[in-house]
């Protein structure tokens, strides 16, 4: 039997519509995500929703209902608690942070909701903000060594957010953070040593009453010492800045 | 006198569906947008896709990122209409294809010897190439759960160069292959796309065939010419070449001067003095 050009053609199209139109009346074509995390197949988290498989798609009220996880708090964990956009969607974070020297994004919501939670996740190459880091600390007394280890070395301090991918509320509240953060103004900074704050002459007494414990060797870092012994890096980075101003 | 071209009115019909879709979704995400038309994204309605996120579908039971259920279901469309008559979706579908055989025709008007500026034996190398992508992309895909390709496929640029969905290395990609395109057909289908890659192995078993009737033929060599790919259709009594995108341009509908000489069918054609038989 020979086809010709115009058969082709037809049968192309009706094939493909065909095809479509069924699947559609099946209730099986789908074009977007349904917003639906796969769940662990097997061990003890056995049927719980996976955060590797949180899509950018998703908004962070989703991701909120989704892990039991309190809106604030992924709104705290990834400097949003101002801009008020509950449309706001995990992949929307590039864009915010795209000044950022280590992305932000999808993935850093993904790793936050993991070990918030405390459920498995392969840890490879995501950076968090360093409040993430806190609030994850501070929630999840089960970290093994090796995710404090790597949350140490996937800290990112807290980048100018990118004004142009603003709306212009979003904006005035950005404005209003960065006059708040000035990073020129403070004097610690992600990585600041204890010997830089005490050759700005604040005092080992005054260092030590902020941390409420002794200072360790004044070549470390602030916020590894923090880290390690579970203190809020941000509180105590405020605190050292106002003795200082 | 030939036939009027029925394939460009198919390529421009899928082209410009394809381009209102994308439209339709940079409107829907801005608040707007048209109810009527489709708003999926592009890669939702990428057969690729289907194939990419096949290992996680199996493995895992879930879609890679950014594909859906629909991209499996027009790979799974595009299989079948390519066990009937090989790679129609390259030669008839993929507005990527179209765009390029649109830039060739301008390159055909600009130089003398278009499509055959590329060495005969740098060419037959580099037509390997596109099946390093095709392991290169399924294997990346599979192993990071992420859409890879993206950052690399003209096809998205194309159609999401005004947004922010289009890297800016597919971009420069979609740039270089419509550059080439002025001087080589084709060029993202010959010697990187690995969807056609893909398809291309169903010349080796589809039902219908591109066959050439050597007791009639002239050896006048124009299905030579015409065939975007440079298949050397005058060579052979059917076409299984892998590269071949069953766009029909070789046939005696098209450019073969001898009626029923060049022909898609699933039969051979009849020994001299039985030309009759084939009569169907």
């Amino acid at each position: 039997m020979k086809i010709n050009l115009r058969n082709v053609g037809i049968i192309i199209i009706v094939v493909i519509f065909t095809g479509i139109s069924a699947t559609i009346a099946a209730g099986v074509w789908t074009t977007e995500s349904d917003k639906i995390p796969a769940t662990y197949n097997e061990g003890e988290f056995e049927g719980l929703y996976n955060p590797e498989d949180i899509r950018g798609s998703y908004a962070f009220k989703e991701v909120s209902d989704l892990f039991d996880i309190e809106l604030d708090v992924l709104y705290r964990a990834f400097g949003l608690e101002n801009l008020n956009n509950e449309e706001l969607k995990s992949k929307d974070l590039e864009g915010l942070y795209a000044e950022a020297e280590n992305e932000i994004g999808n993935g850093s919501v993904q790793v936050f909701v993991a070990l918030y939670k405390n459920l498995p996740i392969l840890l490879e190459d995501t950076y968090l903000l360093e409040q993430a880091v806190e609030i994850i600390m501070e929630n999840n007394k089960n970290l093994t060594d090796e995710q404090l280890l790597y949350l140490k070395e996937h800290t990112v301090i807290l980048p100018e957010i990118n004004g142009d991918t603003l709306n212009e509320e979003d904006k005035e509240q950005t404005e209003e953070i960065k006059d708040e953060t000035t990073e020129e103004d403070n004097l610690v900074k992600g990585a600041t040593t204890f010997k830089q704050v005490l050759d700005a002459g604040i005092t080992k007494e005054q260092i030590e009453e902020i941390l409420g414990m002794k200072m360790p060797s004044s070549n470390m870092a602030i916020k590894d010492f923090c880290l390690e012994e579970g203190l809020s890096f941000s509180d105590i980075k405020t605190k050292l800045n106002n003795v200082r101003k | 006198m030939k036939k009027k071209n029925i394939r460009s009115m198919v390529q421009v019909f899928f082209f410009v569906l394809i381009g209102l879709i994308s439209i339709n979704k940079t409107l829907a995400e801005a608040g707007g947008g048209v109810t009527f038309l489709s708003d999926a994204s592009l890669h939702a309605l990428c057969p690729f896709g289907g194939v990419v996120t096949l290992y996680n579908l199996f493995t895992l039971g879930t879609f890679i990122k950014k594909i859906h259920m629909s991209a499996v279901i027009l790979m799974s469309i595009i299989f079948v209409l390519a066990i009937l008559f090989g790679p129609v979706f390259c030669g008839w579908v993929c507005p990527l294809g179209t765009m390029e055989e649109w830039v060739g025709k301008a390159g055909r008007k600009m130089f003398k010897n278009y499509n055959n500026f590329v060495p005969k034996k740098l060419d037959r190398i580099l037509r390997y190439l596109r099946y390093i992508v095709l392991v290169w992309v399924v294997y990346m895909t599979s192993v990071s759960g992420y859409l890879l390709f993206d950052k690399i496929d003209p096809y998205n640029a194309l159609f999401s160069f005004w947004s922010e969905e289009a890297a800016p290395s597919a971009i420069i990609v979609l740039v270089i292959t419509l550059t080439l395109s002025l001087f080589v057909e084709r060029p993202w289908c010959k010697y990187s796309c690995p969807y056609g890659a893909l398809l291309g192995i169903s010349n080796k078993f589809r039902i219908f065939k591109i066959k050439r009737n050597k007791n009639t033929c002239i050896s006048c060599k124009k299905c030579n010419r015409s065939c975007p790919m440079n298949i050397e259709v005058s060579d052979v009594e059917q076409v299984n070449n892998l590269q071949c995108i069953s766009c029909l341009e070789c046939t005696s509908e098209r450019s073969c001067p001898v009626e029923n000489t060049v022909n898609m069918q699933n039969n051979s054609f009849a020994p001299v003095g039985k030309e009759n038989e084939n009569e169907n």
